[in-house]
């Protein structure tokens, strides 16, 4: 699968990047964006299967990038990965149109259990 | 709407328990609330806004300590600790303040609506609070780390 990474922080995508790899889940291609914009237009020209994105960006946050991907009709999985972890956050996350959102920190086994179904 | 009351402390042992599990530091934070802000600092801070109240957060340390934190977030050897680019020991710190002060967020939101989490920013030197800001400071050592928790907040 092609997989974008979405975050403002370099440390966090290279984690995210880091638990894949300890959670087993290999074979992976990886492409990654610092913010919504950057990650919009890679989704326009590059369509991941996969996009796991942090809410809270410069340029385009990461709910501002799920709607603006809705409604294009643009479909692109999308799950966040963030340090909102509000229900409210959580409920416009869902009914917005993400698969799910983990809240930072997380353990490679919470990340395994919460991504790995999305990877098929 | 009134901002809600808060207990500093409690939120500083919050912030100590998220920072330590963020980076992987298993023993628990001493806590401790000192009298003022460090006056040569180097941290990140992040705001937290809503209706009626203001909180800018921030996770500062000596160069050293900060260059420990952003060593155990990115699990780095003790080699690479010394070779971190600046840049990359505050893009790590600035992730554990943003990681911290969304977990402050969570528990502003049980009694207030509409809080909003800002983008982290690193800084060296010193802060000064404005007239109406209120300061709580506490020490937090991790082990042989110690950091300097920062909250300012508006008063009234």
């Amino acid at each position: 699968m092609k997989i974008l990474v979405v975050d403002d922080s370099k440390a966090m995508r290279s984690i995210v990047l880091r638990t894949f790899r300890q959670a087993g889940l290999d074979g992976h291609t990886f492409v990654e964006a610092s913010n919504g914009r950057e990650a919009l237009e890679l989704i326009r020209t590059s369509g991941p299967d996969l996009v796991l994105a942090d809410w809270n960006m410069p340029e385009m946050n990461g709910i501002t990038l799920l709607q603006t991907l809705r409604a294009e009709g643009n479909n692109t999985r999308l799950g966040f990965i963030t340090s909102e972890s509000a229900a409210e956050t959580k409920e416009e996350a869902l009914k917005s149109g993400a698969l799910f959102l983990l809240t930072k920190p997380f353990t490679v086994d919470t990340f395994k259990q919460v991504v790995a179904g999305h990877l098929a | 709407m009134t901002a809600p009351a808060l207990d500093w402390a409690e939120v500083a042992q919050a912030v100590s328990e998220v920072v330590g599990s963020s980076v992987g530091w298993e023993t628990p934070a001493s806590v401790a609330r000192r009298a003022g802000i460090p006056s040569d600092l180097s941290g990140a801070f992040i705001p937290l806004a809503g209706e009626g109240m203001a909180i800018q957060l921030g996770l500062t340390g000596t160069d050293a300590s900060c260059r420990m934190l952003a060593a155990a977030l990115l699990q780095c050897s003790a080699d690479e600790v010394a070779a971190l680019p600046l840049a990359e020991v505050a893009d790590a710190v600035c992730e554990v303040v943003n990681i911290a002060a969304g977990h402050v967020k969570a528990r502003l939101v049980e009694s207030q609506q509409g809080i909003a989490l800002g983008l982290p920013l690193f800084i060296h030197g010193a802060v000064q609070p404005g007239d109406r800001m209120d300061v709580d400071v506490f020490d937090l050592r991790f082990g042989e780390v110690p950091l300097v928790l920062v909250l300012l907040h508006r008063r009234g």
